[in-house]
């Protein structure tokens, strides 16, 4: 096969890909906060991209006690959704588990109106909770 | 040579995909969001939702007055066919006077909640509670027990279907009259209920919860879809920019309004154009006193107390999502005087609107939103969403006319009557 050729043929599968992967939204990477007092740090990333409205989903957590520190575990993790324009928050309890490592698994998120979510994980260690929130947008 | 013309043939079709694909515009996701309504979701908690048999019982039940305690009251006597499966008035009516409109059954099994307060999780669950309400059907299920065991076409459809019903000749341990009575407990009713062992308490369950599953199998198969509506909508993902002449000039802009500046989708978003969930929307009461029906609060609590929830059980999938979902329900005082956002498919025959049937016609409705005149207030709940639209003469108008293009093609009329018996031939 001449350069040419191969060139060409890099550029036809280029656009067979840009053809079949048109609508698929890549999953995102996992954002990441500090807690407002800065004791921890969190990142998250959504089962399914992007968030749906007025479904439910699932997410993973990891929790640490830095950008590059000492993962959390065995802590009292509590994870809920509000949305601050309408004054509520979501109409089910979420379901957290520790998977180790810090890792944690978040189950039944649910946002059933579209616009702006905060997503609040509320971490007690002893005597002392913090909270991290990340911003949703539900479209 | 040969290959790289080839290849550069491909290429040229290739970059025309390209150019079609970029001709073509991504319709609005709210609007694709509001059609076509899908098929009818299924329901792992009545396995019997899809059985045809099932169905032609439910059918049969839905229409008989024998499930009432005085014989007088069918499902069909509040949920008229004629009246979009409603009574037409803005409070229940049958053996006493309810508190909330009826609602109408129409496409109500793409439901997540039922009842306006949202205490029942399945329609099969739904079903079983107007039987037993005093000022519903005034049933109570070892009445209704016994009704079935003693008339034979009765008793020989539901056990053709369901099998051996309890041992109710022997009763000294069916008494005649029996039911729970969870706000009443000295009721001779709860009394009687409470007497009977656990094991004869749950056979009784299980066969109200069937008749409960028959009736919803008949309920699901009332969907209207494909309404004009789903027709422009069809026709704009077809490319047509016209969509097809499905929608009048005023319609399309009543659409533009209702995706729009009217924010409609706030909460009547998906295909049923409802969130299925729950909103205090400051309706006037009817007497103009402040609200007192605690609504979603209230249902909250009842259906994860219930014993047909989906986790329950008499559920065919107590593990499952509908599980799932009830066992995580929030209990919040947010809910109070909170009521489930009702669909806009198929308002037409539903009048009056809203809970307590405070409207009159969709005039008054599209008046109140546009005004918010009379609004109740916001009692406990801080749910900041309403704003009068302040709706010009024509822009009612317009919203009234995209609100009519929402009605789904007719019935088979073969649903819409009743049937001379379980075994009806003409049932698919």
């Amino acid at each position: 096969m001449s350069g040419c050729t191969r060139n060409l043929a890099w550029v036809v599968a280029s656009l067979l890909v840009a053809c079949s992967s048109e609508g698929l939204d890549p999953m995102p990477e996992p954002q990441a906060v500090s807690s407002q007092a800065g004791g921890f740090h969190a990142r998250w990333q959504p089962s399914v991209a992007p968030l749906p409205l007025n479904e439910s989903f699932d997410a993973t957590l990891w929790l640490s006690t830095g950008a590059n520190g000492v993962p959390i575990e065995g802590a009292q993790v509590s994870v809920d959704c509000r949305m601050p324009a309408h004054r509520h928050g979501m109409l089910q309890e979420v379901e957290v588990s520790d998977e180790g490592h810090g890792r944690y698994r978040v189950l039944g998120l649910l946002c059933h109106m579209p616009g702006r979510w905060v997503l609040h994980v509320d971490l007690t260690r002893g005597a002392i909770t913090e909270r991290a929130q990340f911003d949703l947008v539900i479209e | 040579m040969r290959t790289t013309r080839g290849i550069a043939g491909l290429l040229v079709i290739g970059a025309g995909v390209l150019l079609l694909v970029d001709r073509t515009e991504p319709m609005n996701p709210a609007l694709a969001r509001l059609s076509p309504l899908p098929p009818t979701p299924s329901d792992p908690t009545n396995r019997w939702a899809d059985d045809a048999r099932a169905i032609r019982l439910g059918h049969w039940l839905f229409f008989d007055p024998r499930l009432s305690l005085d014989r007088s009251v069918s499902c069909a006597t509040c949920h008229d066919p004629a009246l979009a499966f409603t009574d037409g008035k803005p409070l229940a009516q049958t053996l006493g006077v309810g508190t909330r409109k009826t609602p109408t059954i129409l496409n109500t099994a793409h439901s997540r909640w039922f009842f306006w307060d949202g205490r029942a999780d399945s329609l099969w669950a739904q079903a079983t509670e107007p039987i037993e309400n005093p000022l519903e059907m005034g049933m109570n299920r070892l009445a209704l027990a016994h009704r079935v065991y003693a008339e034979t076409d009765l008793r020989e459809a539901y056990q053709a279907l369901f099998g051996s019903l309890p041992e109710l000749h022997l009763r000294n341990r069916f008494p005649a009259h029996a039911r729970p009575v969870p706000d009443d407990p000295e009721h001779s009713d709860a009394v009687a209920w409470k007497r009977m062992s656990e094991q004869d308490r749950e056979s009784i369950n299980r066969f109200y919860s069937n008749l409960g599953k028959a009736l919803a199998a008949y309920e699901s198969k009332l969907i209207r879809a494909d309404s004009p509506f789903d027709r422009y909508v069809t026709s704009l993902a077809a490319g047509d920019a016209e969509g097809g002449g499905h929608l009048s000039d005023s319609a399309k802009r009543g659409l533009e309004l209702f995706l729009g500046r009217g924010s409609c989708t706030t909460c009547h978003s998906g295909p049923t154009l409802s969130d299925l969930e729950f909103h205090n929307n400051q309706v006037p009461t009817a007497d103009g006193r402040p609200p007192t029906d605690p609504g979603r609060f209230e249902g909250a609590r009842l259906v994860k107390a219930d014993p047909f929830n989906g986790a329950g059980t008499f559920s065919d999938d107590s593990q499952g999502a509908a599980a799932a979902r009830v066992r995580r329900l929030k209990v919040d005082s947010v809910g109070w005087g909170e009521f489930k956002t009702p669909s806009l498919r198929n308002l037409t025959g539903r009048a009056p609107y809203f809970h307590a049937g405070q409207m009159a016609d969709l005039e008054s409705v599209l008046h109140f939103y546009s005004t918010l005149e009379g609004a109740s207030g916001q009692s406990h709940h801080q749910e900041n969403v309403l704003r009068p639209l302040d709706l010009s003469a024509e822009e009612s108008a317009d919203l009234l006319g995209f609100l009519l293009s929402l009605e789904g093609q007719p019935l088979d009329p073969l649903w819409t009557s009743a049937p001379p018996g379980p075994g009806f031939r003409r049932h698919p």
